[in-house]
């Protein structure tokens, strides 16, 4: 059954219309919330509280967009909202990358040590091992940018719409966003904050 | 130097993103730049790395009981507060046996009222009894009942 089918049906009343939708995408929505807010649990509880919303507005969908699109974009609306709260009672904002790692970053140093082709290269996944607590040594507003670009697939203009900045903007942020990330990720990243909490990457 | 500050924060741009001349003069530097090529080799080492390795996170946490609860949160969202207080009293086990025990408590408690006040009349209409031997006459609220001895009056 197709993604309108399953809406309409729940537009309708049928309650396990809805819930199909929601095991379809749950994993995917939980992706981009984990992503941004990093913890496991306020990633799960975001993700359940954008289905909540779609089921409100279920009468406004439109199929203009595809459904996992809509309920991505309103999972990582909350993400966003639930981080900037937090920063309201949290000053300080962290930011683990040094100096030093930053620059050897900007020569693209990632590409001296493991080689050009992404594909061939083994330790790619070792890389990806190394990811989430790369992810997490980064400052908010650059893990947020990344996560939208790389993992919902937003173009320039749209990341501008989401964070209600310029493009030009965006393309400056990216580019910061990518450089702390390598360097974290060509560093010894060691263990992360939420891993000495007991977090489950 | 000044040309890759420029430069760089372009690569990484989808097709289309940038503007025709844009998207050339980044080419042409790149061309002439080894330090932006390598920038650029470094960006495609870990394209897609974060979307995999969220996945995995993801492939790892049981999801089996997130549906069932995402549509708990639905229905607490419709009924609201009153509803949820008026299911929470109806469903309750405790308030299920208080509905099922309260009309026994009602009758037990109306039986027992009766009772004590019907013990009550009697010892607020004590009797009061006077006897020479052939009348009896006691003194009751509704006034005096005498009593005639049988043996006596034959």
């Amino acid at each position: 059954v197709d993604d309108l089918a399953l809406v309409n049906a729940a537009r309708a009343g049928d309650v396990s219309a809805f819930e199909a939708l929601v095991v379809r995408y749950q994993r995917m929505v939980y992706v981009v919330a984990l992503g941004i807010v990093r913890d496991p649990d306020q990633a799960w509880d975001v993700s359940q509280e954008a289905f909540v919303r779609v089921h409100g507005h279920l009468g406004e969908f439109k199929g203009e967009s595809a459904f996992p699109t809509w309920v991505t974009r309103i999972a990582s609306h909350l993400a966003i909202d639930s981080l900037r709260r937090e920063r309201k009672s949290r000053r300080d904002q962290l930011d683990d990358v040094s100096d030093q790692e930053l620059a050897a970053a900007g020569e693209g140093i990632l590409s001296t040590s493991l080689g050009v082709d992404p594909f061939a290269n083994l330790q790619r996944r070792e890389l990806a091992g190394r990811m989430q607590a790369a992810l997490d040594r980064l400052p908010e507003i650059h893990r947020t940018i990344l996560v939208l670009r790389e993992v919902e697939g937003l173009s320039y203009e749209e990341l501008a719409e989401r964070l209600g900045i310029q493009k030009g903007t965006v393309m400056s942020r990216l580019f910061h966003a990518r450089k702390k990330m390598q360097a974290a990720l060509a560093g010894d990243a060691g263990p992360s904050r939420r891993q000495d909490q007991g977090g489950e990457e | 130097m000044a040309d890759c500050t420029t430069y760089r924060p372009l690569i990484g741009s989808r097709e289309g993103e940038l503007p025709a001349g844009e998207g050339a003069d980044l080419a042409a530097h790149l061309d002439g730049c080894e330090g932006c090529r390598r920038w650029a080799a470094s960006l495609a080492v870990t394209e897609g790395l974060i979307s995999e390795s969220l996945i995995a996170v993801a492939a790892r946490r049981d999801f089996a009981p997130f549906a069932a609860q995402v549509m708990a949160r639905i229905e607490r969202r419709r009924l609201g507060p009153l509803g949820r207080l008026r299911r929470t009293i109806v469903l309750h086990p405790w308030f299920a046996l208080g509905g099922t025990l309260a009309p026994i408590a009602a009758a037990l408690l109306v039986a027992l009222y009766v009772q004590r006040r019907a013990s009550s009349d009697l010892a607020n209409s004590a009797l009061e009894v006077t006897s020479d031997g052939a009348t009896t006459i006691i003194q009751s609220s509704d006034g005096p009942l005498v009593l005639i001895d049988d043996d006596e009056e034959s």
